[in-house]
């Protein structure tokens, strides 16, 4: 045993009379009930380490011409969300509370823990095709990101195409089944739910809420069996409604800020709806949690971050003399922070004279991307010196681009999209995709109290595990948000922390 | 319940001394042991362990004070889980930096032998320090708090207090020094 244990043994060992007592926690960090409204948000802000992201992506399946003129025979239903148990703090004073009861805790702890674990708990190889799509798509993907900042969200778009696969047929379903990895429907039917529960948080502590939903037209007929899949097997809302009436579209609307709670306003108020849809398609991901280790807001100073375009003036959030996992790369080093209950964020950092752009090009980086790397390695643990700015970036991407390369054809060309799952189409009838936008937001926040930031060059060379590191997210750099059970839900790139 | 009837109940071998020992004292063996160990079902097991730990050694043990009796079995089961398992487990407790911090005041070149004579030396060097820096040292070492709740706590910043801590374990390596014990 080394020398400083001893020390700490005999600390244990201090005669009682010197050992004071315990001072009682001021205010619990028990988190804030988010209600979904924009008005709340910044007092929910102020609650969390790690600020919330939400992805809204929309899928207009849209016609040159109208095909037909039936009589609305709306089929809704309203999707009904998992209900997971709370988090025993969410729900009764923490730890350190003058009202704990152990009993309560104890009860509501087993019952978070098992509800966790049944969510968790999906049949064995469920992500083995999301894992294929990850490898196929994140480098088309990160090549979009340029010297503006990026954000991509893979599980969302995985989520949204699975629904398209199954109002496709023929060659057309065939090519998006290849893209997601899956070799026939039923398997994607299984792995889209199980996808879509392991990587649901909605425990009052973390938030990882996914929702999805379709929108038809009142002009035309759909097969109710395919709608009802849809709406049993992926978890969606179902709605029907005439597209050209504008309450109908702000319900569209109001359902995308309700997913999101608002974040993608800006993004949502843009969206409406070609008269001649047939169906929309819409997957959304809701994401919040606190820092394992959080950041102190008295510790915050402005500091200088070198963009792509010249030297902007931003806040950067300090940590001194933490434990954290880290490994360094070939031209990058990384870190990773723990997200309280509900996954982590990584953030790589290239080597000075190393781009963002060079790294995402180069094969062993993606694969390092796309790898949760549930067993650490090569991640080990170390002290850290951190200096991370505070950053809201948001992105919005029309895909249809990247899907083409990625091998989607027909669902785009209007002489030979196949969506005979959905309706009946006849030989003449000319269905195809017409849009696929993703708009995905993520913040970083940090609460607390003061100290000095230190802005010294980062240690690149591979160190042992006691040595202690230096970050300083002061150029452009990559960061990715895992969930719980480690699927990449954002993947981005923050060139300007300011823009 | 007053902490007498709780030990009258370990030594008339009633199980309600753990039932009572938990509501009067659960949340703060808790809190220690998540300072150390910063993991929920550990937390859980470690304060489990200490009821049955103050089972079998109340009595003949008759504590003075049943805080620091529970808090001490707390913190050293927390402590010996941390060891064994740090190799394996990812870490967000503040043992490790607090180990960090230790070493600054104790080198290696001697190994130390006895812990009991370190342990008098302490308590003596501790008496002679403010009972503030006292008690922060101990708020820090003992109980293993965050700097950030014990700068909470007396309303200064985290600076000040990694500052007095730092002092305190300057002068703590010097006494030792000059006691002879290490370096």
């Amino acid at each position: 045993m080394k020398n400083e244990d001893k020390l700490l043994d005999a600390i244990g060992m201090i005669d009682e009379e010197l050992i004071p007592e315990m001072p009682k926690a001021k205010e619990s960090a028990a988190p804030v009930k988010h209600k979904k409204t924009g008005k709340s948000r910044k007092a929910f802000w102020i609650e969390i380490g790690i600020a919330a992201a939400a992805v809204i992506l929309v899928v207009a399946i849209a016609l040159p011409k109208v095909l037909y003129k039936k009589k609305n025979r709306a089929v809704k239903a309203e999707a009904v969300y998992p209900e997971m148990a709370k988090c025993p703090e969410a729900v009764s004073p923490v730890l350190r509370g003058d009202d704990y009861d152990p009993d309560a805790y104890r009860e509501q702890y087993e019952k978070w823990w098992a509800s966790r674990e049944e969510f968790r708990n999906q049949p064995e190889g469920y992500a083995d095709g999301f894992k294929k799509f990850l490898e196929k798509s994140t480098g088309t993907f990160a090549e979009e990101a340029e010297d503006k900042n990026f954000v991509y969200s893979p599980l969302s778009l995985y989520l949204c195409m699975c629904m398209v696969a199954e109002a496709a047929d023929g060659n057309t379903r065939q090519e998006i089944l290849d893209l997601l990895g899956v070799s026939d429907i039923e398997t994607l039917r299984t792995a889209s739910k199980a996808l879509f529960l392991a990587n649901y948080v909605d425990d009052g502590a973390g938030k990882c809420l996914l929702a999805n939903s379709i929108w038809m037209s009142d002009h035309f007929e759909y097969k109710n069996d395919t709608v009802e899949r849809i709406a049993t097997e992926y978890l969606a809302s179902v709605f029907s409604g005439d597209p050209e009436d504008e309450k109908y579209v702000e319900e569209f609307r109001n359902w995308l800020n309700r997913q999101t709670d608002g974040l993608l306003t800006d993004y949502v108020d843009d969206l409406g709806m070609d008269p001649n849809l047939l169906l929309m398609v819409a997957s959304t991901i809701n994401y919040s949690g606190k820092w394992e280790m959080r950041f102190h807001e008295d510790e915050t100073k402005p500091g200088t971050f070198h963009a792509p375009t010249g030297d902007v003036t931003c806040d950067f959030m300090n940590m001194e003399y933490e434990k954290f996992y880290c490994c360094t790369g070939d031209g990058y080093t990384a870190i990773e922070l723990p997200v309280s209950g509900n996954g982590k964020m990584r953030l790589i950092l290239p080597d000075q004279g190393t781009s963002v752009q060079e790294l995402m090009k180069e094969g062993d980086f993606i694969g390092f991307l796309n790898d949760n790397h549930p067993h650490n390695d090569p991640f080990y643990e170390a002290m850290v010196d951190l200096s991370l700015p505070k950053f809201d970036v948001s992105y919005k991407n029309d895909m249809i681009d990247e899907l083409r390369k990625l091998g989607i054809k027909d669902a785009f060309d209007e002489n030979r999209g196949n969506f005979g799952s959905i309706t009946d189409q006849g030989p003449n009838d000319k269905i195809y995709v017409k849009q696929v936008e993703q708009d995905v937001r993520v913040m970083i926040d940090e609460e607390g109290v003061k100290g000095a930031a230190i802005t010294i060059a980062m240690a690149v060379a591979q160190c042992a595990p006691s040595d202690k590191y230096t970050f300083v997210f002061d150029r452009p750099f990559i960061f990715e948000v895992f969930s719980d059970t480690g699927a990449p839900l954002f993947v981005g790139v923050v060139n300007d922390p300011t823009a | 319940m007053e902490d007498k009837s709780i030990i009258e109940l370990y030594f008339q071998r009633d199980e309600k001394a753990i039932k009572e020992s938990q509501n009067k004292y659960g949340s703060y063996c808790r809190a220690i042991a998540h300072n150390i160990l910063h993991s929920k079902e550990d937390t859980e097991e470690c304060v489990n362990d200490t009821w049955l730990r103050s089972w079998n050694s109340m009595p003949p043990d008759k504590p003075n004070r049943l805080s620091v009796y529970f808090g001490r079995i707390t913190r050293n089961l927390a402590i010996d889980r941390y060891r064994k398992e740090r190799s394996m487990k990812h870490g967000g407790g503040q043992i490790a930096i607090c180990l960090d911090e230790l070493s600054e005041c104790i080198g290696e070149s001697t190994p130390i032998e006895d812990t009991v004579a370190l342990k008098d030396l302490l308590s003596k060097f501790l008496l002679s320090l403010p009972e503030k820096n006292r008690h922060i040292f101990l708020f820090r070492y003992w109980y293993m708090m965050p700097v950030s709740d014990i700068a909470d706590h007396y309303e200064m910043t985290s600076d000040a207090v990694k500052m007095l801590l730092m002092r305190t374990r300057k002068k703590l390596e010097e006494y030792l020094k000059k006691e002879g014990s290490e370096k």
